[in-house]
């Protein structure tokens, strides 16, 4: 299947580099896919290049451990607590569904015009789908499981590390997955609004300087680590699963 | 009056609170963090501002045409993607990773194509918009009951009756909450792109805010738009829910953010 996909993709690409090439499309605003493709080559054995990729996943991956770390806890409360739950779940869930990236003008102004303001951002968007997960991962643990718990007589402890984290876990996972792709997606947005830090920044400059090359190299090599790293976030999460 | 409302009252009121302490309190700059009180007092002079109804407008008109593009382009494409069980598999993959790009970044490729004006915005709002209603439409076509379409069909319905009587009845709804979807995200994707280059606009106009670190009304500003797009959504999703008895499911709802 692999092989189509990529099929199509190469005989988009070609039909791409013919338009171009007979001027059908403006080769000012597009370059050759040719020499896009072989300026993505050039740029991966760039370190400069590859400094901007390590920026770009560093606040990824503190954004992304700060909302597990918050998310999780939170959601635990929800569920801990009844009256907590029923209060505050409808509204983390309006908040998710809301335009929370708009809002980062005010974290600028808090935090300054810095990577600091992205993580957070980022962290805060992703914070709620990971609330949302854990807290329904745990309400889906049926009685009947931790009621077996309780006439063994397991501790508070063993009865959460035994019973409810094994049974919770795969549903807490596709929360930490949506999270981390939510953070990957904010830190590049705001990268590239901001132009600071890694990749988005690269993508604004080349912009800024008309380096149409540059430009569709650097978007092209966006789409690719997206891709690879949501592709590793599945398996990792099959991995766990089994 | 019950406890969850006890304790959400609650919470508003601590929150709000804490901001006007803090605020009043010396301890943070009045640039950083206005008191609670001054922002909603400014809401007026942001509504009343003479730039204000061209701003909403245009930021509307970005959001509206963008989605009406992206429907126009999604909802054919997904249809085209759930007619075959072979597309779908092909095609699903390649539009769920290219999906959770984020696609702000096409915006300077849409600005070389479209300019710095409204345009580049409709566009960056109608390629975000696309995803989520061709996703849902491909899935609500692929997950359409094949026993309607042979009880339809042995009943003798003909081609164009069977589009009527049992595909669209049976996908609105999905496709409807994908259109839901891509109008929030869209939203997001527009006033965003103000923020980056444009003169008019609600996004445009937080950010002309934050560089005369006029705070307040960058606050207060930020708290309309806020308010405006959690009241467009729940809106839809009350109509939607009327008009097809569907309810999105949030877990199918993690498509694409900006």
């Amino acid at each position: 299947m692999w092989i189509v996909r990529i099929a199509v993709i190469v005989v988009f690409l070609v039909l791409v580099e013919i338009a171009v090439r007979t001027e059908l499309i403006n080769p000012f605003f597009v370059p050759r896919p040719s020499e896009a493709v072989a300026r993505m080559g050039t740029r991966l054995t760039d370190g400069e290049f590859l400094g901007l990729v390590a920026v770009t996943l560093g606040e990824t991956f503190a954004g992304f451990a700060l909302a597990a770390v918050v998310g999780m806890v939170v959601g635990f409360l929800l569920w801990r607590s009844r009256s907590l739950g029923d209060a505050f779940e409808p509204l983390v869930a309006a908040l998710f569904s809301s335009p929370i990236v708009l809002l980062y003008p005010i974290f600028l102004v808090i935090l300054g015009r810095n990577s600091t303001a992205i993580v957070a951002l980022a962290a805060v968007f992703a914070v709620l789908p990971t609330i949302l997960f854990t807290k329904q991962a745990l309400s889906a643990v049926s009685r009947t499981m931790l009621n077996v718990g309780r006439s063994l007589n397991l501790s508070a402890w063993s009865n959460f590390r035994h019973i409810l984290l094994p049974a919770a876990a795969p549903t807490i996972f596709t929360g930490l997955r949506i999270a981390l792709t939510y953070v990957l997606i904010v830190v590049v947005a705001m990268e590239y609004i901001l132009q600071i830090g890694g990749l988005g920044r690269f993508v604004s400059e080349s912009s800024l300087l008309f380096r149409a090359t540059d430009l569709y190299a650097s978007v092209g090599l966006i789409v690719i680590i997206s891709a690879a790293f949501i592709w590793a976030i599945n398996r990792l999460e099959k991995l766990v699963q089994r | 009056m019950n406890r969850v409302w006890t304790l959400r009252i609650g919470a508003a009121v601590v929150f709000l609170g804490l901001w006007e302490g803090l605020a009043r309190s010396g301890l943070v700059l009045d640039t950083v963090l206005p008191p609670a009180t001054e922002v909603f007092g400014r809401i007026q002079d942001v509504v009343t501002q003479s730039d204000f109804g061209q701003d909403v407008y245009a930021s509307l008109y970005e959001v509206v045409i963008g989605v009406a593009i992206g429907a126009l382009v999604g909802m054919p494409f997904g249809a085209f993607m759930g007619s075959s069980r072979y597309l779908y598999r092909l095609l699903d993959p390649l539009v769920y990773y290219v999906g959770a790009v984020p696609k702000i970044v096409l915006f300077p490729i849409l600005i070389l194509f479209l300019g710095t004006g409204v345009e580049s915005k409709v566009g960056i709002a109608a390629i975000s918009a696309a995803f989520p209603i061709a996703i849902n439409t491909a899935l609500a076509v692929q997950e359409v009951n094949p026993m309607h379409v042979k009880a339809a069909k042995s009943l003798g319905a003909s081609r164009s009756q069977l589009y009527r009587f049992v595909y669209t009845p049976a996908i609105l709804g999905p496709v409807l909450a994908g259109a839901r979807l891509g109008l929030g995200v869209a939203i997001t994707a527009a006033l965003l792109g103000e923020t980056k280059v444009a003169n008019v606009g609600l996004g445009f106009r937080a950010i002309e805010y934050y560089s005369r670190l006029q705070i307040a009304e960058m606050y207060a500003l930020l708290l309309i738009v806020f308010v405006g797009a959690a009241l467009i959504n729940l809106g839809l999703s009350g109509l939607i829910r009327r008009a097809t008895h569907y309810q999105q499911q949030r877990v199918g709802a993690a498509a694409s953010v900006a």
